[in-house]
C-alpha cells in the first residue's frame, strides 16, 4: 500500500520505562532493593508517515506508558525516539513547548483531561490561543465546524457547557476535538473510542481516517477493541506484560495471529448473540505483575503451547513469514 | 411477587442557563432479585442518568419525577441519611469514570478501609486487610498493589478497583456503568466471570448500563433499549437479539461490528442523536426512522405490550400492525 514507500515518522528504540513502586517504610528497611513496576521493557518498533499503527495488549500492559514516553509527558528510563529523526528524547523544555503542537495525545480518561471549570467551547480553542492560530473569531469558527463533526449537535449550544453536563461518550468527543484542533501531525489516540455506542463510534472512527487524510496524519491508536483496530489500523503491535509480542499488518494478523497471546486474545471477543458463547480458551492462570515478571517469555505462565525453553529463555522479535513475533514456536534457532 | 426493584414513569431534567435538556422521559422498568438487566443505548440517551438516579446522586440542577421502588420503598422519598445506609450495601454503583470516582490523593488500600468502616464500624484492621485483598485478587490484580495511588494504575486497573469496591460488600443489586470499557477481552471474560458467579451464589442483581451489545448478550437476561430519553423497547435478551421489534433496536444490533467477519466497513445508524432541550415532537426516534409514517411526528406513541415485550412504537400502535419485517430482522 501507499504508506510502505514512505519515510519513518517516529521510530523507537529500545525504550524503557520503570516506575519506582512504593512500600510502607517499615517494609522497605527490610528489603535491599526497592521493586520497580517494569511498565515498558526494552521495546522498539517504528511508524511510517500517514500510518496508523494500533497497540493492543493486555490491561496494565503498558500501552498508555508507551503513548505518554513517545510525546514526553513522562521520562523514559532508557532508549530513543526518534520524531522526523530528531531525538525527541533529549530536547529542551522550551523545544518541547514549541513541538507539543505536532503531537499530541487523545487521553484514556476524558474527564480526569479536562479542566472541569472550563466551558468546552473554551477547552478546545485553548491550544489554538497558546499557539496563537488565528483570530478570536477565527478561533471559534473551527472549535464550532469540529464539534459538528464529532456530533456535539447543537454545537452552539455544547460550547457553552461545562465538563459535568456532558454524558461520557460527549466527554469523549471533546477530547478527541481538542486533539485535533491544531492539526497535529502524530496523534496517541489512547482508548479514544472506548465509551462510544457501536453508531457513535464508527462515525468517530471515519472521522479520525478523514483527518487523516487531509491533515496526512499519523496515528499511535491505542485500544482494547479489536473491531476498531481492524477498521483503523494499518498494522498492530500486541503487547503483553511491558514487551510488544507481535506487530504484523493487520490483514495478516486478523487471518493469522502467530504468537499465542494474540490467538487468544482474537478468541475471547464477546459475540452479540446470546445463544452463543465465546470460546473459552481463556487462561485460567494468574495474570503476572510487572513487578515480579516471569522468567523466560512473559507469557509461559500462562501459555497452552509452553515448552521448557520458555520458562527459561526470553524469546526475541524476530521475523517470520515477512512478520515479527517473540514466540520460541517461531524461533528457528 | 414484589420486584426487588421498579422504576415507575422516571423522568430526569437538567435545568441548564440556555434551557432543559430532557434527559429521561418517562421510563418504567422492573428488576427482579437474581435479574441481569441491561440498558442499552446510544452515547447521551439518558443511560447514566438512569443509574446516577437510582443511587439519589444525581446532580443539583437535575429535576426528578416519578418512583424508584427498591424493596417497595421509594428511594426517591427517603432522608439522605438512610439512602447513604442503602448504597454501597444494599446497591452499589459501578461509574462511569473510574478516574475521577477515585479519590487521588488516598491509596486504593484506604479506599477500601473508608468504605468497609462506613458499614462496619467495629471491623478490625486484619479483616478489611483480607477482604480488600480478595476483592482486588479477584478482577486479577495483586494485593501488593493496595499501598499504590491511583495515577500509579493503568486505565483498566482503576477500573478493576472501581468493580472490587463496588462488590466488596456483596450488594444484593449492582449498577454498573461501562464497566468494561477500557478492559481487554481476556480481563473482561474474567470480570463477567465474577459478575455471573455473584449472581449465581449470592443471588446478586444487576444493572449493566453498557453500549457493548456483545457483553449484553453474555451477561444479562432483560434488555431494556432507550432512546434519547424514552425507553424504545423492552423484554428478555434472545427474543429482542433474535427479532428486534422497535426499529432502533433493529439499527442498533445491525451496527454492531464482527470482527469475525472479512469485511472492514463499519456500519452506523444515520444521522444522529436530537436535541434534547428541543426533542422532536412525537416520538424521538422519527427523523431516523425508516419506517416513519405521518403520525410519528405528531404523537408520542404509546407503550404497548407485544409478545410479552414492551414497545414504544407507532408500528405496534393498535390500528396500524405491520411491523418489521421478520426475514430482515435476523441479525447475523
Ligand atoms: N449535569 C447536567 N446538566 C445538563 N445536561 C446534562 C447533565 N448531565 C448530563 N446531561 C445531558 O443529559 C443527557 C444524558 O446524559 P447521560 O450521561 O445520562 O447519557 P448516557 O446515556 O450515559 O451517555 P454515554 O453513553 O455517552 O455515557 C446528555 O445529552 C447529556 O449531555
Ligand atoms: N505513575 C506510575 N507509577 C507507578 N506505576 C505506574 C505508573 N503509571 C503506570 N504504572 C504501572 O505500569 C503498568 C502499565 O501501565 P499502563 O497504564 O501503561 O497500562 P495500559 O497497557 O495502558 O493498561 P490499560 O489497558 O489498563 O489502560 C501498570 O502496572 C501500572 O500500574
Ligand atoms: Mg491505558
Ligand atoms: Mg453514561
Amino acid at each position: 500500500m501507499q504508506v510502505s514507500t514512505k519515510q519513518v515518522l517516529l521510530s523507537v528504540e529500545n525504550l524503557k520505562k520503570y516506575f519506582p513502586l512504593k512500600i510502607p517504610w517499615t517494609q522497605a528497611l527490610l528489603k535491599r532493593e526497592r521493586p520497580t513496576v517494569k511498565a515498558i521493557d526494552d521495546i522498539s518498533f517504528n511508524i511510517k508517515k500517514g500510518e496508523t499503527l494500533g497497540l493492543v495488549g493486555e490491561s496494565g500492559s503498558g500501552k498508555t506508558t508507551t503513548g505518554r514516553v513517545i510525546i514526553r509527558l513522562i521520562e523514559p528510563t532508557s532508549g530513543r525516539i526518534l520524531f522526523d529523526k530528531k531525538d525527541i528524547s533529549k530536547l529542551s523544555k522550551e523545544n518541547l513547548r514549541r513541538a507539543r503542537k505536532d503531537f499530541q495525545m487523545i487521553f484514556q480518561d476524558p474527564m480526569a483531561s479536562l479542566n472541569p471549570y472550563m466551558r468546552i467551547g473554551k477547552t478546545v480553542s485553548h491550544p489554538l490561543e497558546i499557539h496563537k492560530i488565528g483570530t478570536p473569531a477565527e478561533r471559534k469558527e473551527k472549535v464550532l465546524s469540529l464539534f459538528e463533526k464529532v456530533n456535539l449537535i447543537p454545537a452552539k449550544e455544547f460550547f457553552n457547557r461545562f465538563p459535568r453536563q456532558l454524558s461520557g461518550g460527549q466527554r469523549q468527543r471533546v477530547v478527541i476535538a481538542r486533539a485535533v484542533v491544531t492539526n497535529p501531525k502524530f496523534i496517541v489516540a489512547d482508548e479514544a473510542t472506548a465509551m462510544l455506542d457501536v453508531s457513535v463510534r464508527s462515525q468517530i472512527l471515519k472521522l479520525m481516517i478523514d483527518i487523516k487524510e487531509d491533515l496526512g496524519l499519523t496515528y499511535l491508536f491505542i485500544t482494547h477493541d479489536l473491531a476498531s483496530a481492524k477498521y483503523i489500523c494499518d498494522r498492530i503491535a500486541v503487547m503483553y506484560l511491558g514487551k510488544i509480542v507481535e506487530i504484523a499488518k493487520t490483514s495478516d494478523l486478523f487471518k493469522e495471529p502467530l504468537h499465542p497471546y494474540t490467538r487468544i486474545l482474537m478468541g475471547a471477543v464477546p459475540i452479540p448473540d446470546p445463544k452463543l458463547k465465546r470460546s473459552k480458551i481463556i487462561p485460567k492462570g494468574e495474570i503476572p505483575s510487572p513487578i515480579n515478571v516471569p522468567s523466560g517469555c512473559r507469557f509461559h505462565t500462562r501459555c497452552p503451547y509452553a515448552t521448557k525453553i520458555c520458562s527459561e529463555e526470553e524469546p526475541e522479535l524476530v521475523e517470520h513469514q515477512g512478520r515479527l513475533v517473540a514466540c520460541h514456536l517461531f524461533d528457528k534457532k | 411477587m414484589m420486584a426487588l426493584l421498579e422504576i415507575k414513569n422516571l423522568s430526569i431534567d437538567y435545568l441548564t442557563r440556555n434551557g432543559t435538556v430532557k434527559a429521561v422521559d418517562d421510563i418504567s422498568f422492573s428488576v427482579e432479585a437474581r435479574d441481569s438487566i441491561g440498558l442499552v443505548g446510544e452515547s447521551g440517551c439518558g443511560k447514566s442518568t438512569t443509574g446516577t438516579a437510582i443511587l439519589g446522586l444525581l446532580p443539583p440542577n437535575a429535576r426528578v419525577s416519578g418512583s424508584i421502588l427498591f424493596k417497595g420503598r421509594d428511594l426517591l422519598k427517603i432522608s439522605n441519611e438512610e439512602l447513604r445506609k442503602v448504597r454501597g450495601k444494599d446497591i452499589s454503583m459501578i461509574f462511569q469514570d473510574p478516574m475521577t470516582s477515585l479519590d487521588p490523593i488516598m491509596r486504593i488500600r484506604d479506599h477500601f478501609f473508608e468504605l468497609l468502616r462506613a458499614h462496619y464500624p467495629k471491623m478490625d484492621e486484619n479483616e478489611m486487610k483480607k477482604i480488600s485483598s480478595e476483592a482486588l485478587k479477584s478482577v486479577g490484580i495483586e494485593p501488593s498493589r493496595l499501598n499504590n495511588y491511583p495515577f500509579e494504575f493503568s486505565g483498566g486497573m482503576r477500573q478493576r478497583t472501581m468493580i472490587a469496591l463496588a462488590i466488596a460488600l456483596q450488594p444484593s443489586m449492582l449498577i454498573a456503568d461501562e464497566p468494561t470499557t477500557s478492559l481487554d477481552v481476556v480481563i473482561q471474560e474474567q470480570i463477567l466471570e465474577v459478575l455471573r458467579d455473584l449472581k449465581k451464589t449470592k443471588n446478586m442483581s444487576m444493572v449493566l448500563i453498557t453500549h457493548d451489545l456483545g457483553v449484553v448478550a453474555e451477561l444479562v437476561n432483560k434488555v431494556v433499549v432507550m432512546y434519547a430519553g424514552h425507553l424504545a423497547e423492552s423484554g428478555d435478551v434472545y427474543s429482542i437479539y433474535e427479532k428486534p421489534l422497535h426499529p432502533y433496536t433493529k439499527a442498533l444490533l445491525e451496527s454492531i461490528p464482527n470482527v469475525k467477519l472479512e469485511d472492514r466497513e463499519l456500519r452506523y445508524i444515520p444521522g444522529s442523536l436530537p436535541d434534547l432541550k428541543n426533542p422532536p415532537k412525537g416520538c424521538r426516534y422519527w427523523p431516523r426512522c425508516p419506517y416513519v409514517k405521518d403520525i410519528c411526528k405528531r404523537e408520542t406513541p404509546p407503550t404497548v405490550e407485544v409478545d410479552g415485550r414492551k414497545v414504544k412504537c407507532w408500528l405496534y400502535g393498535g390500528e396500524i400492525n405491520a411491523g418489521i419485517d421478520k426475514t430482515s430482522s435476523a441479525v447475523s
